[in-house]
């Protein structure tokens, strides 16, 4: 009876304490959800009209990590950074398209035109195809040289895709 | 039975108390505030838009004042004694080094903003000297800013992502700023792109923005290598003023105006107005942020050129 009773008193004092524990820690816990993959063949094209080069105002956390010319997220992933000079008019194809799930789907581009090329209108071609089909077409716009930073959300059905727009210059 | 499941009932108080001590101890530590020691005005406004309100701020230089000729007093060495970090602009614009004297003497970590930026060296008596004004251009602004991020995350890891989402935020409004003066420096002809000012502080800024600089004063208006004015410099100044069909030139507001005033007498040329080199401009003036000394001094120069 006694060990019995011993167990019992040491198992209300450890559940009173991990109680209060998780209690204080609050509602910050991460939300874990389960995402099902897309179905079909994505791929991802862009062309911009402008040479992208490395930006002189880019965030380096390290200092020996080069600044990226050109960045592509997928849903906060990166999924494209090019350190080096992409030359304007040439195509840059992703395929396929990794960690797009069914649903809402979020892309963030960021590209850099060269600062003396600063006064033209510049832009970022983006092309999204499912199974070779074009499911979305698009261009960001730069005016007198501000970079490229937009995010758009591109929603995945199982049969047919279809899309939502979201802004951010 | 009871009465043991009242002892257990006081422990688990007195566990939970505990904890809660231990909480509030670490929430103290944080609640003070790390000190950051600047020297110039510039990198203490660059320091400030990175830590925000996170970090006390504060700098060495009054606005107005020149980096190259001050000395520190008893006042600078106990600030520092107290500073977490300091920052430095670096490459001998603090003259004699005085910034990075002050935080070795007190065993500080110090960050020197100008390490990254591409330099343009002077040549002056057979000597090398990398001219420390880098700032005047804003991609080298970005560096400083860079340089900043890295020191304060470095000293504070638990708030980098603070830290790094303020500098992306400035990081972009350096890059507009930068846009924005290529944009207004084209109604200046190429030919008529000539600053003179009163030291040689502008070579990175006319290097960016397709100007040629002249200063009777070298780089330092201290007594560095290559540093003050000499006749020749003086007297090439004029010469240049007078062959180009230079229509004004400029003073600086941390610099003695008198030797520009004399030299536009000379020359027979106006003073184009004042612009902000080594400090910003006081509180409340259109020059007391980076941003806006470079806005004021990029419509002085067009207003005076064009
Ligand atoms: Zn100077």
């Amino acid at each position: 009876m006694r060990p019995l009773v011993a167990a019992l008193i040491w198992l209300i004092l450890l559940g009173g304490l991990t109680l209060y524990m998780t209690a204080r820690q609050g509602p910050n816990r991460a939300i874990s959800q389960e995402l099902s993959r897309a179905e079909g063949l994505y791929s991802l094209v862009l062309t911009p009209t402008f040479d992208v080069e490395p930006d002189p105002f880019a965030l380096q956390t390290d200092s020996s990590e080069k600044p990226a010319a050109l960045v592509v997220k997928l849903n906060g992933t990166e999924l494209v950074r090019m350190v080096e000079k992409v030359e304007g008019g040439k195509t840059i194809r992703v395929e396929p398209i990794k960690g797009l799930v069914q649903g809402k789907n979020e892309f963030y581009f960021e590209a850099s035109p060269l600062i003396p090329e600063a006064q033209r209108s510049e832009a970022l071609r983006v092309r999204i195809l499912r199974d070779g089909r074009i499911i979305e077409d698009r261009s960001f716009w730069s005016e007198d040289g501000v970079r490229i930073a937009e995010t758009f959300s591109v929603n995945l059905e199982t049969s047919k895709p279809s899309q939502e727009n979201g802004h951010e210059h | 039975m009871l009465r043991a499941l009242g002892s257990i009932l006081a422990l688990i108080a007195l566990m939970a108390g505990a904890v809660d001590a231990q909480q509030s101890r670490s929430a103290d530590r944080s609640d003070r505030k790390l000190m950051i020691v600047c020297s110039t005005t510039q990198v203490a406004d660059f320091t400030r838009q990175v830590v925000g309100d996170r970090c006390q701020v504060h700098c060495i230089l009054a606005p107005g004042a020149d980096p190259h000729t001050y000395m520190p007093t008893p006042g600078d060495a106990q600030m520092t004694a107290k500073a977490d970090l300091c920052i430095q602009n670096g490459w001998h614009l603090e003259g004699k080094n005085w910034m990075s004297t002050l935080a070795k003497d007190a065993g500080k970590p110090i960050v020197t903003c100008a390490d990254g930026v591409q330099p343009i060296e002077l040549e002056t008596q057979g000597e090398k000297i990398r001219d420390p004004h880098t700032w005047l251009a804003p991609k080298n602004a970005a560096v400083y800013v860079n340089n900043i991020v890295r020191g304060v995350a470095k000293l504070d890891p638990a708030n980098k992502a603070d830290y790094e989402a303020r500098a992306k935020l400035y990081l972009q409004q350096l890059r507009v700023l930068d846009s924005w003066i290529r944009e207004q420096f084209n109604v200046i002809p190429p030919a008529k792109r000539i600053l003179v000012t009163s030291h040689d502080a502008f070579n990175y800024f006319s290097q960016e923005y397709g100007f040629k600089n002249q200063a009777p004063v070298g780089w330092s208006t201290g007594s560095e290598v290559g540093a003050g004015m000499t006749p020749e410099r003086f007297k090439a100044v004029v010469n240049s003023i007078r062959s180009f069909g230079v229509k004004a030139v400029f003073v600086e507001t941390s610099v003695n105006p008198k030797l520009v005033r004399e030299i536009a007498r000379e020359a027979g040329v106006e003073v184009g107005g004042e612009l902000y080199s080594d400090s910003m401009g006081p509180a409340g003036s259109a020059g007391e942020s980076y941003i806006g000394m470079m806005r004021e001094n990029v419509l002085t120069i067009i207003l005076a050129l064009k």
